[in-house]
């Protein structure tokens, strides 16, 4: 997909190099697995990228000049590396950061203090500048907000069969608008209208989806008028960034925290790695997020299998359960007993959740009951809790390893909650197998 | 049709096509009527809709599954299930197998957390002993391995066979190749001697594979075979010609037949009870 941010097209960052050559040697470099921890924050731009030399070269970029800054010995500017980072981000290659790593704001701090560097988004500005940049921010999303309105409306107009029959190039495009835009959550959400497309029901689940962005939309049109937690949840769904200093500020929640889940969801050229905390004493639910681009390695500091005692700070928002892992005391290489709940339970708690946020899609639950092989081949397992209360899991999944630990008896599976079925995660302890573990699915 | 099927068939076909359908609830018509563009107003009765359809959805109902068999063995010690995983995950299938009799000598059983693993293992021609594998699932875990067709055939037991023991035994065979200057032949013939060896053959075979008679082809097929029937007391010596392997002597072979004697050892090391606690003198 082609595709550009705020502006940056492969021309304009070319436009930069010193001369073609230059321009040639960073478009070489503009492939994610040359790089390493990347990231973008306001104006500031930042990577690792491997070079000749054992140690990689750290690069940044301010994009308010753009100045740029590389440990590289090459007298050019911007560097071949400079540019490939450029080049990496304007075709969509570098995710959004929560913070600055430390190197990159010492340099932008150092380039602050110089007599007549103007001061940038992020840093130490003045309040008033700040609010000029966030109401520009603003501006920008609802003015995309207001295009996504038309295309929507112009796609049930025109009928889904239509859009149906384009396949992805209109989402992407529009997607790609988004992105410009400010609003990278609404555009993840239309880059997974597509994988709606299948299966005899894909008209409604379609409908759906649109209708969720309709609902965005809005929502959004009117966030003057929402309660202030509402607020958050719209602008979280939108994409608007909330500073990891700003979370960190807001009280936390001290618990033993039983790391219960895990998925990572690859999506090229970003891999999101979801991890399901639960606490012991509160029963509350935290969600660890983490991202990874091209082929640099996903966060690996908090994984299942171990009970964390530690003070969470959970992002702004209704039904919001994403959090962050402030201090941490202790460590134990083990998880308890987790009491579960019973499918309908389960199925009213997400209920709940949707009246906080109704564009929640998943609920982490630990379900009480036994899996259930389908009758025929090729159908369907199920999961039923001992009141006869039943959800269906993936399709196409097949729940051997856990049937193995219940064989029809009640055990406690931890797993995601969705309007589509019940995706199992992790088995709980029990008697026969007194071994938390994440093999859950599969022959 | 229901009137969510209406408003989806609606969109599907365009508003330019098909009205809005009647009969929606009552807060999702509201919705409807609020908007002066059939597009839109589409979009917010579905978003009405998807909101009663996801919050209000009721889960279904399953009878209750039969009840499965109580199970019938002890569970063998956490280090040695630990132990099995690893040999599973790596495909040791020869030492799963060295596992599988280790447990079932001592009427201990698998945990359920790796009948998967072991059913599926053992329902490739090259997997682990069948009878091995039913003996450590215990009564419950046969009723699993039925419940799946692909296992099925782990989980029946075979008609008895009654197989003709070899003209030559490979012991006298082997002993004959030797005479004949066939050290190659010998040591293959050797390889066949089932185990446990002992320690006549063994020490026999391990003459013939140091000797550095036996082309190195053959030492490598045949001395992984060998650690699996090997006296555990070898172990010393087998890892002395694997240090003589590792300098650039020309005896291959000892290098795995160490390795798998060391992890046989380990497997017996992880079955032994956990030791109770130590009294002061």
């Amino acid at each position: 997909m082609s595709t550009t941010q705020d502006g940056w097209s492969r021309e304009r960052v070319l436009a930069l190099a010193a001369d073609a050559a230059a321009g040639r040697a960073g478009e070489r470099l503009a492939a994610p697995a040359a790089w390493s921890g990347t990231g973008r924050r306001d104006l500031l731009l930042w990577g690792r990228c491997r070079g000749s030399r054992p140690a990689p070269y750290d690069v940044a970029v301010d994009l308010a000049g753009p100045t740029t800054s590389c440990s590289c010995p090459s007298r050019r500017l911007p560097c071949k590396h400079a540019l490939g980072l450029l080049l990496l981000w304007s075709a969509g290659g570098v995710a959004e950061a929560a913070e600055v790593p430390e190197r990159v704001a010492s340099w932008a701090a150092s380039r602050d203090r110089r007599p007549g560097t103007r001061p940038r988004a992020g840093g130490t500005a003045d309040p008033a500048a700040a609010a000029a940049r966030a109401a520009q921010r603003a501006d920008r999303v609802r003015l995309g907000l207001e295009e996504l309105d038309v295309w929507l409306s112009d796609q049930v107009r025109g009928g889904l069969a239509a859009l149906q029959r384009a396949g992805y190039r209109p989402v992407d495009q529009v997607a790609a608008r988004m992105v410009d835009a400010q609003a990278p959550g609404i555009a993840a959400m239309l880059r997974s209208l597509p994988a709606r497309y299948v299966g005899d029901d894909w008209p409604a689940r379609t409908l759906e989806h649109l209708a969720a962005l309709r609902l965005l939309v809005a929502a959004h049109r009117r966030l003057d008028e929402l309660p202030p937690e509402l607020v958050d949840t719209v602008r979280s769904r939108v994409g608007y960034p909330t500073s990891k200093e700003s979370v960190l500020a807001l009280p936390s929640v001290r618990d033993r925290w039983a790391v219960l889940g895990l998925v990572d969801v690859p999506d090229h050229p970003l891999t999101t790695r979801r991890v399901w905390l639960r606490g012991e004493a509160t029963g509350r639910w935290a969600l660890l997020l983490s991202f990874a681009v091209g082929g640099a390695e996903l966060d690996a500091s908090v994984l299942p299998g171990v009970t964390v005692e530690a003070d969470v700070h959970f992002y702004p928002g209704a039904g919001q359960l994403r959090g962050l892992v402030g201090a941490e005391h202790t460590r134990v290489p083990a998880v308890g007993d987790v009491p579960g709940i019973t499918v309908a339970g389960a199925a009213a708690a997400f209920g709940e959740l949707l009246v906080l946020d109704p564009w929640a899609e998943r609920l982490p639950v630990v379900l009480s009951g036994a899996p259930v092989p389908p009758e025929r081949e090729g159908g369907r397992w199920r999961f039923r809790s001992p009141d006869g209360s039943a959800v269906g899991l993936p399709p196409g999944s097949e729940a051997w390893p856990l049937l193995a630990r219940s064989m029809g008896d009640p055990i406690a599976v931890m797993g995601e909650w969705t309007p589509a079925g019940f995706l199992p995660l992790g088995f709980l302890p029990h008697p026969l197998d007194p071994v938390f573990s994440l093999e859950v699915l599969g022959a | 049709m229901s009137a969510w099927d209406e408003l989806v068939t609606t969109a599907l076909l365009g508003t330019e096509r098909r009205s809005l359908p009647d009969g929606l609830p009552g807060p999702v018509a509201r919705l409807a009527r609020a908007q002066d563009d059939r597009a839109l107003a589409v979009l917010e009765a579905a978003a009405g809709y998807a909101a009663l359809r996801r919050g209000g959805a009721r889960p279904g109902r399953c009878p209750e599954p039969p009840p499965a068999p109580r199970q019938d063995v002890n569970l063998a010690p956490e280090p040695a299930q630990a132990l099995l995983g690893s040999l599973l995950r790596s495909r040791e299938t020869a030492l799963v197998e060295v596992w599988l009799r280790t447990c079932v000598e001592r009427g201990l059983g698998v945990r359920a957390g790796w009948w998967s693993a072991l059913a599926t293992a053992a329902a490739a021609p090259t997997g682990p002993d069948r009878r091995l594998v039913r003996a450590a699932l215990g009564s419950r875990g046969r009723a699993f391995l039925a419940a799946n067709p692909r296992w099925r055939a782990v989980a029946r037991e075979p008609a008895a066979s009654s197989v003709e023991p070899p003209a030559t035994p490979p012991e006298t065979a082997a002993r004959t190749a030797l005479s004949e200057h066939d050290p190659d032949r010998a040591a293959l013939l050797l390889g066949e001697v089932p185990g446990p060896w002992d320690d006549t053959v063994a020490g026999a075979a391990l003459r013939l594979l140091a000797s550095g008679a036996v082309g190195p082809r053959t030492a490598r097929r045949v001395l992984p075979v060998a650690a699996l029937r090997l006296p555990p007391s070898t172990l010393p010596l087998v890892a002395d010609l694997a240090e003589a392997e590792r300098d650039g002597e020309p005896r291959a072979g000892f290098v795995e037949a160490e390795r798998v004697l060391g992890l046989r050892a380990e497997i017996d090391r992880c079955f032994l009870p956990a030791p109770g606690p130590q009294e002061h003198p």
